[in-house]
C-alpha cells in the first residue's frame, strides 16, 4: 500500500500577537490507499483544521502536506484547485450541494471544471449516482432530495473521477441513524475499493467504521488505535474467521 | 449498492478546465439568476429605467431637431431661383429652363406672395405637384383633397384659421377667389404656412427645384455662372450629433448606475458566498469563482439592456406625437437611431458586467473556509486620501472654470473629474460623520459608527446618492439660470415697442413726414390709456444711397451694428438708433459729459462693425437666429465708440449713433418705431387693444415675452434625483445593516427593544440621505459657480422650492422607510444554508 496522504509536522496558527491561536502543533498523519482513518477529539482540538489543510482548503503555517506524493503546501492556488478537482473528494456535514444544479450536474461538476465535455462528464456522473442507488433522482434538484439522498449525491460527487483521497467532515451530522449508517457503509466501501479516507467525527460509533482512529487534543495527536472490531466486522466475514 | 472511484473520462485538460468549465459555470450562474431573480429585481429595474430613459432620450434627440435636409424632400440637391424687377417672369422662366435642361429628375415648386386683406402680412401661394416623388415628403394632406384645377386651393390650418375658412370655403386674394378643397401641411416644417395651388410657373416670384443627381453632376452645374440662383446641398449627421450627445450623457448616468449596481452585486455575492466556497472546495479556480458573478452581471446586463431599449422605444412611440408641435415637424416614431440604441445596449451590458467585477473579485478572494461558513469578509479601510479627493474636485472645478459654459471639452472633463472627486470624497465625509456619533443616542451612535466601519461600501453608496442629487441640483440651477429674469428678456413688463411693419427689422420703409405724423397720432391714441406712459420715438440711420424695392414700396436697409465672431461671421448686436435728445434723455445719457468725439454710444463690449453703409460686399451679418439678414456690408467706417450703461432688454436701444456722426457720414434718420414705457405693468388687455389698433395702421407691437418656463424640467430633475437616491438607499442600507447583523443579534440578546433596532436602520438611512443631500447640493453649487464664473448674476435666483423638496424628500422618507421596514430581517440573516 502507498500513502495517499502524508501530513508531516503540520502546524497552523491563527491570528498574531496576543490573539494568536495554535490550531495544530506539529501533527503527523499518513493515510494509505484503501485505508479509512477517523479523527476524533473534543471541540477546538483541531480536527476540522486538519481536514481543511489535508483538503488544500487552507494552507498550513508550517510542515508539509503530500497528496499522492506531491507536496501541495508549496503549490500555487490554481494548482491546488487542480489537485482538489482531480484527487480529493470532500463530503460535508450539511451536504453543500449547489442549489441551481440537478443531482447529476452536481456530481459531474468537478469533471466539467476539469475540462471534460458536459456529455462525457454527465455520463460519468450518472455512473457514480447509479453506484450509490441514486440514478432515479439524477434530474432532481437538491431541494427535492431528502437529507440521506443529498448526502449520497455529495458522496457521488466526492468519488467521481480518479479521486485518491476522500475527506469527510461529520458526514452523518445532519442525518438520522439509519441514513447515517448507510452513508458510513458507502464511505467504507469506497475506501475498500481503493480510496484513502479521512473521517472527522465526534461519534465513537461512527469511528468504529474506520481502520484506525487518531485522537487530537489541543492541536496535537495524543493517541491512535488500530482498527477496532466495529459494526462492519459483524456483517462482513473477516479472513480466517 | 457499492462505491468505487470511476476512471477519469478525459485526459489532457487545461489548467483552468477550458471551455467546458466556463460553460458549466455560466450555466450555473444563469440558473441562479433565474432562481433568485427577485434578489436582482431592484438592480434590474434601475438598469432598465436608466437604459429606457437613455433610449427614449436618444430617440428624441435624434428626431426633435428640424431634419437637416427638410427643404430637400426626397431630393439630394436643390436650386433656389429668385426673380426681381420688371423682367422677373422672363428671368425665372429662363432659369427654370436651364435647370430642367441640366437635370433629368428636376421637380419645380413655385412660390408667390399675396397680401392678406386688412393685414400687413402676406400669404405664400405655392404651386406644387403633390404626386411628384421628390417633393412628396414636403406635403401632407390633412383633410379633403389636393387642388387639381385652376381656382382650387388647399390651405394649412393656420391659414384656414386666419381667414376663418374651411374645406368648401372660398379664399379671396388679390381680387381672385380660390375654392378651398382641402387642408395641407408641410410635415417637415409645421410652421410653414401656405396655400397650395396646382403646379404652375405663371406669376411665380421664386422657385425651388428639387434634384436627384450625383454630387459631381450638381457641383459641375453649380460652378457654372448663373444669375439669381442659390444651391442647396445635403447636410449630414446633424441628428446623429444630438443623439451622440445623449449617448455621452447616458454614459455618465450609467456610470452612476454602475456604482449602485456594484453595491447590489456585492449583496448577491455575499448571499452566494457559501456556494462560491463550495465551488472552490471542489476545485474551482479563482477565475471560475469570478466568472460566477461576472456571468450574473452579464445576464442581468443583457436582460435589462434589451428590456430597457424596448421600453425606451415604447415610451418614445407613445410620447412622440405629443412632441410634434414643439418640434415643429411630424415625427415618424420608428425613425430610430439604431446604431446609438445598439451602443446603449452594449453600454448597459458593459456597465452591469463591470459593476459585477469588483464584487466577483472580492468574493473569489475570500478564504474557502470562511466562505463555506458564509462569514462576511472583514471590513476594510479605503485608501482614498484627502489629497486625491481634493485634487479631483479642484481639477473638476478648474476645468469648469476654464470651460466657462462654452468649451465643451473642458466642461465634459470638469463634470467627469467632479464626479470622481465626489467618489473619493465620500468615504472622508463618512469618517467625518463618525465624529458626531459620540453625542447621539445609542441607535444613532451605532448606525454612524457602522457606516464608518464599512466605509468602503457606505462610501460608494454615498457617492451614488450625492451624484444623483448633485446632477438633479445642477439641472435645476441651470434651468433657473436659463429662465428669463425680471430684468432680462426682450422688454420689461412696462414696455411696448411699436414698429413700422416690415418683412425684416433690418429694413425700414421710406415715409413722408406726413405719413410719420399720422402714425404718431395712432401711437398716441394707443398709449393714451396707459398710465402716464413715456413715448420715445426711435429713429434709425439709413444710407440714402442704398435703397431697395419690395412689394412695390421703397425700403431702406437700416445701418446696423455687429460684432465680428470670425473671418466670415459678424453677429448682429441690435439696431443702431439715432441718438436724438429725447432718446438720450430716456437712456439717461448726458451728452455734454460724454466723449464729444464719440460717434457711437453703446453698452456692447468690444469692437463694432457696421452693415448697410454703402458699397455691397460679401461679408454676411448674422441675425439672432443665425440666418443671414444682410449682404450689404463694408469694413468698419471710421467711427469712435464710447461706453454707456443701458438696460439688458434686448429690444430696447443699446447702441446709438450721434446726430453729428449721422451728418458726418451723410446718413439720414428714418422713423422705425416708438418705445412706450408705462409706470405700471402693461396688462394683456392693453396689449391686445394696442395690437388691434396697430394692425389697422400697419404697425407691429412687441411686448414682453415671458420666455421658456422650465418648471417641468426642474420638476422632473427633482423627482428623478429623489427617486434615484432613495433607490440607492434601499439597495445599500439593507446591505450595510446585514453586515452588522451579528451586532444586531447581540443587541437583541442584551435586551434592546425593537425601537432601538428600528432606530438603527432609520438612522443609517436618514444619515446617508442627509449627507448625500449636503454633499450633492454643495458640490453642484460649487461646480455651477465655476461654470458660470463670467456671469455669476445668473445664479442670483436660488431655486429654494426645489432645493427644499430635495432636502426634505430624501432624508425624511429614508428615515421613515428605515423605521418601518427595520423589523424585516434580511434574507441573508434568516438563511445561512447553501441552498
Amino acid at each position: 500500500m502507498s500513502a495517499a496522504l502524508e501530513i508531516r509536522a503540520v502546524t497552523k496558527v491563527y491570528g498574531s500577537g496576543a490573539t494568536q491561536v495554535h490550531a495544530l502543533r506539529g501533527v503527523d498523519l499518513t493515510v494509505e490507499t484503501g485505508e479509512l482513518v477517523a479523527v476524533m477529539g473534543p471541540s477546538g482540538s483541531g480536527k476540522s483544521t486538519l481536514l481543511t489543510i489535508a483538503g488544500t482548503l487552507e494552507e498550513p503555517s508550517g510542515g508539509e502536506v503530500l497528496v499522492a506524493g506531491t507536496n501541495v503546501a508549496a503549490m500555487r492556488a490554481n494548482d491546488r484547485a487542480r489537485v482538489r478537482r482531480q484527487s480529493i473528494g470532500y463530503v460535508f456535514q450539511d451536504f453543500n450541494l449547489l442549489a441551481g444544479l440537478t443531482a447529476a450536474e452536481n456530481v459531474s461538476l468537478p469533471l466539467e471544471l476539469d475540462g471534460s465535455p458536459a456529455r462525457i462528464a454527465r455520463r460519468a456522473g450518472l455512473a457514480a449516482l447509479e453506484q450509490l442507488g441514486m440514478l432515479a433522482r439524477a434530474d432532481h434538484y437538491p431541494d427535492q432530495l431528502s437529507g440521506g439522498e443529498s448526502q449520497r449525491v455529495a458522496i457521488a460527487r466526492a468519488i467521481v473521477g480518479s479521486r485518491t483521497l476522500l475527506l469527510a467532515d461529520e458526514p452523518t451530522g445532519a442525518l438520522d441513524s439509519v441514513n447515517g449508517e448507510g452513508v458510513m457503509r458507502l464511505l467504507r466501501e469506497a475506501c475498500t475499493r481503493g480510496l484513502a479516507g479521512v473521517l472527522v467525527t465526534h461519534d465513537a460509533q461512527l469511528a468504529a467504521w474506520a481502520d484506525r482512529v487518531v485522537f487530537l487534543r489541543d492541536g496535537s495527536v495524543v493517541d491512535q488505535t488500530m482498527r477496532p472490531a466495529g459494526p462492519e466486522s459483524l456483517l462482513v466475514p473477516q479472513p480466517g474467521q | 449498492m457499492t462505491t468505487s472511484t470511476l476512471p477519469r473520462p478525459v485526459d489532457g485538460r487545461t489548467g483552468n478546465g477550458g471551455r467546458p468549465a466556463r460553460r458549466a459555470i455560466v450555466r450555473w450562474a444563469w440558473r441562479l439568476v433565474r432562481r433568485d431573480w427577485r434578489q436582482q429585481l431592484l438592480i434590474l429595474v434601475l438598469l432598465v429605467l436608466a437604459i429606457a430613459g437613455a433610449a427614449a432620450g436618444a430617440s428624441a434627440a435624434y428626431n426633435l431637431p428640424q431634419p437637416a435636409n427638410a427643404e430637400l424632400g426626397a431630393a439630394n440637391h436643390g436650386v433656389v431661383l429668385r426673380a426681381q424687377g420688371e423682367a422677373r417672369a422672363g428671368q425665372l422662366a429662363s432659369n427654370l429652363a436651364t435647370v430642367r435642361a441640366a437635370f433629368d429628375s428636376a421637380e419645380v415648386i413655385t412660390q408667390r406672395t399675396a397680401a392678406i386683406p386688412g393685414s400687413t402680412e402676406f400669404l405664400v401661394l405655392r404651386g406644387q405637384d403633390p404626386a411628384a416623388p421628390l417633393g412628396r415628403p414636403l406635403l401632407g394632406l390633412r383633410s379633403g383633397r389636393y387642388p387639381a384645377a385652376p381656382g382650387e386651393t388647399a390651405v394649412t390650418d393656420r391659414v384656414a384659421s386666419v381667414f376663418g375658412i374651411g374645406v368648401g370655403g372660398d379664399l379671396l386674394l388679390d381680387g381672385a377667389t380660390l375654392h378651398v378643397v382641402g387642408t395641407v401641411e408641410n410635415p417637415k416644417d409645421l410652421s410653414d404656412e401656405f396655400a397650395l395651388l396646382p403646379p404652375s410657373d405663371d406669376d411665380a416670384e421664386s422657385a425651388q427645384v428639387l434634384v436627384r443627381a450625383s454630387d459631381e453632376v450638381f457641383d459641375r452645374f453649380a460652378q457654372q455662372p448663373h444669375t439669381d440662383m442659390g444651391f442647396l446641398r445635403p447636410h449630414r449627421g446633424a441628428e446623429d450629433n444630438s443623439a451622440i450627445g445623449v449617448l455621452v450623457l447616458s454614459t455618465l448616468v450609467l456610470l452612476l448606475v454602475a456604482l449602485v449596481a456594484a453595491a447590489s452585486f456585492t449583496v448577491i455575492a455575499q448571499r452566494r458566498m457559501r456556494q462560491i466556497g463550495l465551488l472552490a472546495a471542489i476545485g474551482a479556480t479563482e477565475k471560475h469563482l469570478r466568472l460566477v458573478m461576472v456571468a450574473t452581471g452579464l445576464v442581468v446586463g443583457l436582460v435589462s439592456s434589451l428590456a430597457g431599449v424596448v421600453l425606451g422605444i415604447a415610451l418614445w412611440a407613445v410620447g412622440s406625437p405629443m412632441l410634434e408641435s414643439p418640434a415643429g415637424h411630424r415625427i415618424d416614431p420608428m425613425n430610430l437611431p439604431w446604431l446609438i440604441l445598439g451602443a446603449l445596449c452594449l453600454l448597459g451590458v458593459v456597465t452591469s458586467t463591470a459593476a459585477a467585477w469588483m464584487p466577483a473579485r472580492a468574493a473569489a478572494r475570500v478564504p474557502i473556509t470562511a466562505a463555506l461558513m458564509s462569514r462576511p469578509p472583514q471590513p476594510r479601510k479605503t485608501h482614498r486620501s484627502v489629497v486625491l479627493a481634493g485634487a479631483f474636485l479642484a481639477a473638476g472645478f478648474g476645468s469648469l472654470y476654464v470651460g466657462d459654459q462654452e468649451r465643451a471639452g473642458w466642461m465634459v472633463a470638469g463634470i467627469i473629474a467632479t464626479g470622481l472627486g465626489v467618489l473619493f470624497a465620500s468615504p472622508l465625509a463618512i469618517r467625518a460623520l463618525k465624529h458626531l456619533a459620540s453625542h447621539t443616542p445609542v441607535a444613532s451612535r451605532l448606525a454612524l459608527r457602522d457606516l464608518a466601519r464599512y466605509e468602503a461600501r457606505s462610501g460608494s453608496a454615498l457617492a451614488a446618492i450625492s451624484l444623483s442629487l448633485g446632477m438633479a441640483v445642477a439641472v435645476i440651477v441651470v434651468s433657473t439660470a436659463a429662465e428669463h429674469r425680471a430684468d432680462t428678456g426682450n422688454l420689461s413688463d412696462r414696455q411696448l415697442l411699436i414698429r413700422t411693419a416690415s418683412d425684416c427689422p433690418c429694413l425700414v420703409a421710406q415715409r413722408t413726414p406726413a405719413q410719420i405724423a399720422q402714425l404718431q397720432s395712432v401711437v398716441d391714441s394707443m398709449t393714451r390709456d396707459l398710465d402716464a406712459a413715456t413715448v420715445v420715438p426711435l429713429d434709425v440711420a439709413i444710407d440714402p444711397d442704398v435703397a431697395e424695392s419690395a412689394q412695390g414700396q421703397v425700403v431702406l436697409p437700416v445701418v446696423s451694428a455687429g460684432k465680428r465672431m470670425n473671418d466670415h461671421l459678424v453677429r448682429d448686436v441690435g439696431q443702431l438708433y439715432v441718438g436724438t435728445p429725447q432718446l438720450l434723455s430716456y437712456l439717461h445719457v448726458d451728452r455734454a459729459a460724454a466723449d464729444p468725439q464719440a460717434d457711437v454710444l453703446t453698452s456692447q463690449p468690444g469692437v463694432l462693425e457696421y452693415a448697410n453703409v454703402g458699397t455691397k460686399t460679401s461679408t454676411p451679418v448674422v441675425g439672432s437666429g443665425d440666418r443671414p439678414t444682410q449682404q450689404a456690408v463694408k469694413g468698419p467706417p471710421p467711427m469712435t465708440t464710447t461706453h454707456i450703461d443701458t438696460s439688458h432688454y434686448t429690444s430696447t436701444p443699446r447702441s446709438v449713433i450721434t446726430e453729428a456722426a449721422l451728418a458726418r457720414h451723410g446718413w439720414a434718420p428714418m422713423r422705425l418705431g416708438w418705445l412706450v414705457e408705462s409706470r405700471h405693468p402693461i396688462t394683456i388687455e392693453h396689449i391686445a387693444v394696442a395690437r388691434t389698433a396697430a394692425v389697422a395702421a400697419g404697425l407691429i407691437v412687441e411686448a414682453r415675452s415671458d420666455g421658456r418656463s422650465l418648471a417641468t424640467v426642474k420638476s422632473v430633475a427633482t423627482s428623478a434625483g429623489i427617486v434615484l437616491a432613495l433607490l440607492v438607499l434601499a439597495l445599500t442600507v439593507g446591505l450595510i445593516r446585514s453586515e452588522g447583523a451579528a451586532d444586531l443579534r447581540t443587541l437583541s440578546a442584551t435586551g434592546a427593544s425593537s425601537r432601538v433596532r428600528r432606530g438603527l436602520t432609520a438612522a443609517t438611512a436618514g444619515a446617508m440621505g442627509l449627507l448625500g443631500v449636503v454633499m450633492g447640493t454643495t458640490i453642484a453649487y460649487l461646480a455651477m459657480l465655476a461654470a458660470y464664473r463670467s456671469d455669476l448674476s445668473r445664479l442670483d435666483r436660488v431655486p429654494l422650492l426645489y432645493l427644499s423638496l430635495i432636502s426634505v424628500g430624501v432624508p425624511v422618507p429614508a428615515y421613515a422607510a428605515g423605521w418601518l421596514f427595520a423589523t424585516r430581517e434580511p434574507r441573508s440573516l434568516r438563511s445561512r444554508t447553501a441552498d
